[in-house]
């Protein structure tokens, strides 16, 4: 590690109880590698982080004052609501706790779904990508177009494909498989509502997987290949025991910002479902973006929401880097 | 992004704001009146006075295809006194709401805003609006569809008094008669809209309309069973389309507005036959699969579209409805339109509509030209720019415009003249709790998923109102 | 034998590829169809083949579009993001994989906290931020208002990009570091010489990452920017909308024009990737 040598160095004075500033300052160099970063964080970042904490303990419709450097509440605009917003959704008031409880049900499910499903599909596709060879650049960007064209037209299109007698039914129909269709449409039908909204979001999500796992493809030593088809490994074993174990920083990446993402995320879901049908597709995110943007005009709830949903996709992710940690440490 | 949700902002705020608005039973229209009628005697200043060329106006809305309209406006504006104005729009609702927000944070907001009618108060109780109620003289009053500014434009008494008893409501400042805008579009739901072509198909008299629901489920039933094309056809996947659109206008005419207003307002409940009567029928819609088909998934524009390719027979929808239908190839000769109707046995044989303001203009207290923007608002609202506007984006104007075909054109003349001057909710002093509200726009919905009964339902909602009700310190008296 | 297996590896391959590289196509397909189909036909029909061939959509939509000129704004825009982000990033990448301070840990940490920052109910307080720092607002200029964009948006792709180079950093065996470090080299030159040239696919995941989500920005610029001769070509797609009714094709041809650029600095980026791929192979 580069601090090595430094360290060596401070060893030899230890002497005195304390090192010299100067070597202090060598010591910590390596702080301005991240200056920038912190300074862009300190300028841009940090109001709106301690803006949206306070404000998820007033009631403001987003209009008048509500400030906080210097602090500025001017009723009836903006209201103190203490931990009412909180106490609201999460049981006090029946209806809106009723609908986050559902809505945090599904987004779980999704958590789980959409990142096994995104891992399991891009892990191979990226394999094969960088095998691919020659072919490999166009593959390339055939699979990374989701990226580009996602948005309200794929969605569109997704739509459509769901509908009832759109592309899947009659692709079922052809194959014979007309009992499986849905007559009231993929996204029209309590029980395939969610599962068809999953896969739309696993589609979109398989790409900028497969480009993180194949810039991680690319980090590992071909040496290592090599040894092991020497020591007779299969390429099953290899994957198992060079290639996975070496991407599973990569896959932990892919992992938090997918449950991230699902649970943070709502345009998806606001423009296929409006979280419908009866609700069987609602999630949390879309109900901060209701309370957010919505007629209501409930600013302080979309804030209050939001910080408990940051409290539980942080819990999810802090358990799920030690899982990994100790897995690759072991 | 704009796709689905064309109406959903207004439909909330139209439909809730006069229920709400209406709330102490007092003639609305009186009180106001009678407080500002002699200050606008008294301050009675020409608006448009002189003006040196130059200022530019930017007026803001978040209907992109009012654009043209507003443009065209514009242009004939400036050419008469000299001034530009400029139209931006920002869309989808969520968007435009949101930049507003922010703009007000940074002081920059145009000379000119659009906003949902009777939203405006949140915006003018902070100080961010020019107050216009001098300004807005009698003969600029006389413009106006009766039912529109004297109802969501001007602060009265009923508004004034339930903001007060609420204690979230955040326009407390706002005085009766007080008026900081003025509408400009305005249009009703409650309309259906039948396809003739696959009514004479199922052997039907294309041009009787049904006088109740049940001659008009026995229509839906004939057609599917005639053509087998569903019957009904709306935007469900907005919630709010079946409270509002269906429910509602159903309810209040099988009960008449004092039961209707005693039911939401906590005192009678839900399981009242009158009400019970009308869930039962809209849940027989799906009972006898007169749903087209994928429904819940079905949003306001795409229903319209799928009824205009004739996969429906009827169509639920709005005076803007119209105007989509006819832009997707319809031809009018080929609709029949009716308001909702009533069950047998209802309190009112018969549904009266009015119209409802629903986008107003207003300027904003940033401007640095309040005076030209305000006289660029009163030059909107004159009847001959205002038929401009609604000939060219084909939406409906708050004023009283010629009824002449060459200068609104023939869908929108139709229109205008099925409106009558009152409809019951003009009277109605229900108040739609948030709770209850969405218990019973989940069960419509659940209906179709076959997740509940109209029996238990109406326990379901009656719990939530009382809930919601005893939380407000008891039902409204 | 050892062929034979090779080549069955590599047909396996191929075939996963193209099926999925379908199903990737299938969208973009669709929406170059829509764009040549009258509306009424992208509204009725599944087929991807259009009954009547119609240019004049793009090309009225191109021409509606004003193109260049909302492209030249995209791209500044675009192009000081991405910069701005793998500069201040990969440098703090390395910083926390490749140095050690006090506190290393701790901020590290914090910047992966941030990663899961909600985003909805920031905007009003960056509003007040910029307008504080004279970076929003009528009074603002072109550059200033600009950079009142950009940083937010830099500020929020950090805590992802530190994520991402500081695992890349520390993937990179540190025999790399060790030998420059011996050669008296300081950490600075470490990081310029070695390991930056080294980071070329990193460096053009993230490009591509950001370029993608800069391009297609929506609700910040619109917020930000209120002259209309600064939009970028989202905020310029919305002025086709000019009709009750949506019309699919126009809005289908629009997007199209809108994504080819990025779809060419995709292109672009590619052989950075293979550079990337075959730095990796002569160092194996």
């Amino acid at each position: 590690m580069g601090h090595a040598q430094a360290g060596a160095v401070s060893r030899s004075s230890l002497g005195k109880k304390r090192k010299p500033l100067v070597q202090h300052i060598r010591d910590n160099a390596g702080i301005l590698f991240v200056l920038p970063a912190v300074i862009t964080f300190l300028v841009f970042g940090l109001y709106t982080v301690i803006y949206s904490v306070v404000l998820s303990f007033f009631r403001w419709n987003g209009f008048g004052k509500f400030s906080i450097l210097p602090f500025a509440c001017d009723p009836p605009a903006c209201q103190f609501a203490g931990l009412d917003n909180f106490a609201y959704f999460l049981y006090k008031e029946p209806t809106m706790s009723g609908f986050f409880w559902q809505a945090l049900q599904h987004n779980l499910i999704m958590a789980v779904v959409v990142t096994t499903g995104t891992v399991l599909i891009a892990l191979p596709i990226a394999i094969a990508l960088n095998r691919a060879g020659r072919g490999q650049t166009t593959y390339r960007l055939l699979i990374m177009l989701p990226m580009v064209t996602a948005g309200i037209a794929v969605y569109y299109v997704w739509s459509f494909i769901y509908e009832p007698d759109g592309l899947l039914n009659s692709v079922l129909k052809t194959l014979g498989l007309g009992f499986m269709q849905a007559k009231q449409g993929w996204l029209g039908q309590v029980d395939t509502a969610l599962p068809a909204l999953m896969v739309v979001m696993i589609w979109g999500a398989v790409p900028s997987a497969t480009i993180l796992y194949l810039a991680g493809l690319q980090t590992i030593d071909k040496d290592l290949y090599e040894a092991s088809i020497i020591d007779g490994a299969t390429p099953w074993q290899q994957l198992w025991q060079i290639t996975w174990p070496l991407l599973l920083p990569v896959t932990v990446v892919i992992i938090i910002t997918s449950i991230n993402g699902v649970l943070q995320g709502y345009e998806m879901v606001y423009l296929m479902t409006y979280g419908g049908p009866a609700g069987h597709t609602e999630v949390v995110g879309l109900q901060i973006f209701k309370y957010g943007f919505g007629d209501q005009r409930q600013l302080g709830m979309a804030s209050a929401t939001s910080w408990a949903l940051f409290v539980l996709v942080f819990a999810v992710a802090v358990v799920n880097l030690r899982l990994f940690r100790s897995r690759t440490e072991a | 992004m704009n796709v689905p949700r064309r109406v959903l902002g207004q439909l909330s705020l139209t439909l809730l704001i006069p229920l709400l608005v209406a709330a102490c039973g007092a003639p609305a229209a009186t009180a106001p009146q009678a407080t500002t009628a002699p200050q606008a005697n008294a301050t009675a200043a020409p608006v448009a006075a002189t003006i040196a060329a130059g200022p530019e106006l930017t007026m803001w809305t978040w209907k992109v295809f009012h654009v043209p309209g507003l443009e065209a406006v514009a242009k004939n504006f400036e050419a008469k006194e000299g001034i530009k104005v400029k139209i931006t729009a920002f869309n989808p609702d969520e968007v435009y709401r949101t930049k507003i927000t922010t703009s007000a944070q940074s002081g920059d907001l145009p000379d000119i805003l659009s906003y949902w009618s009777g939203g405006q108060w949140e915006l003018a109780a902070t100080d961010q609006l020019m107050e216009m109620t001098t300004d807005v003289d009698p003969a600029w009053k006389a413009n106006f569809l009766s039912g529109t500014y004297e109802k969501s434009s001007t602060m009265t008494q009923s508004t004034y008094d339930t903001c007060q008893k609420d204690p979230k409501c955040t326009y407390k400042n706002i005085k009766v008669g007080q008026s900081f805008s003025v509408p400009y579009l305005a249009g009703q739901a409650f309309f259906v809209y039948a396809n003739k072509d696959i009514l004479t198909k199922a052997g039907l008299d294309p041009n009787k309309a049904p006088t109740t629901a049940e001659e008009w489920m026995d229509m839906m039933k004939t057609v599917k069973a005639k053509t087998g094309t569903p019957g009904f056809v709306t935007g469900e996947q907005n919630p709010d389309v079946l409270h509002y659109w269906l429910f509602n206008p159903m309810l209040m005419t099988s009960c008449g507005v004092e039961k209707y207003d005693a039911i939401y307002n906590g005192n009678l409940t839900f399981t009242d036959p009158c009400a019970l009567n009308v869930f039962k029928w809209i849940n027989e819609v799906q009972t006898n699969d007169l749903w087209m088909p994928n429904i819940l998934q079905t949003n306001i524009d795409p229903a319209d579209v799928a009824f205009s390719q004739g996969k429906a027979a009827f169509d639920l929808g709005g005076t803007y409805t119209l105007g989509f239908l006819v832009a997707q190839g319809m031809k009018t000769e080929n609709l029949l339109s009716f308001a909702v109707p009533p069950l047998k046995g209802s309190a009112y044989s018969k549904l009266e509509v009015s119209a409802f303001a629903l986008i107003d203009a207003m300027v904003t207290k940033n401007s640095k030209h309040q005076k030209e923007a305000l006289s660029f608002i009163k030059f909107l609202n004159t009847p001959e720019q205002m038929a401009l506007f609604a000939k060219t984006v084909g939406d409906f104007p708050a004023v009283k415009v010629p009824l002449d075909a060459n200068k609104i054109g023939p869908v929108l003349l139709g229109l205008m003249s099925a409106f009558s001057d009152k409809s019951p909710f003009d009277t109605s002093k229900a108040q739609i709790l948030d709770e209850p509200g969405k218990v019973l726009k989940l069960g419509l919905q659940q209906f179709i998923t076959k997740e509940t009964t109209p029996d238990e339902l109406v326990k379901k909602i009656d719990a939530a109102n009382k809930a919601a009700w005893d939380a407000k310190g008891g039902p409204l008296k | 034998m050892i062929k034979t297996k090779g080549a069955i590896s590599k047909a396996l391959s191929y075939i996963v590829l193209t099926l999925y590289a379908l199903l990737s196509l299938y969208p973009f397909l669709w929406m170059i169809s829509s764009a040549l189909k009258s509306n009424k036909e992208v509204l009725s029909s599944t087929s991807l083949i259009p009954q009547e061939i119609r240019f004049d959509i793009i090309l009225n939509t191109w021409n509606q579009l004003n193109f260049f000129k909302y492209f030249v704004n995209s791209v500044i825009i675009a192009a000081l993001v991405v910069v701005g982000i793998i500069l201040i990033y990969s440098m703090a990448g390395f910083g926390f994989a490749r140095t050690k301070f006090i506190g290393s840990k701790v901020l590290f940490m914090a910047f992966l906290g941030l990663l899961f920052v909600p985003g909805v109910t920031v905007l009003v307080p960056l509003v007040q931020l910029l307008k504080a720092l004279g970076l929003i607002g009528r009074d603002a200029t072109l550059p200033q208002t600009y950079f009142g964009l950009i940083m937010p948006i830099i500020n929020g792709a950090g805590p992802f990009s530190i994520f991402l180079f500081r695992n890349y950093f520390a993937s990179l065996p540190s025999e790399l570091h060790d030998a420059a470090r011996v050669d008296g080299a300081t950490n600075w030159g470490v990081f310029f010489r070695i390991f930056l040239p080294l980071a070329t696919p990193i460096i053009a995941t993230v490009g591509i990452l950001n370029i993608i989500g800069t391009w297609s920005a929506y609700i910040w610029p619109s917020i930000v920017l209120n002259n209309p001769d600064w939009y970028t070509l989202p905020l310029k797609l919305k002025d086709l909308d000019l009709q009750i009714v949506i019309q699919w094709n126009v809005r289908m041809a629009a997007s199209l024009i809108t994504i080819t650029p990025v779809i060419i600095a995709f292109l672009v980026l590619q052989r950075y990737y293979i550079r990337g791929l075959t730095a990796g192979a002569v160092r194996g």
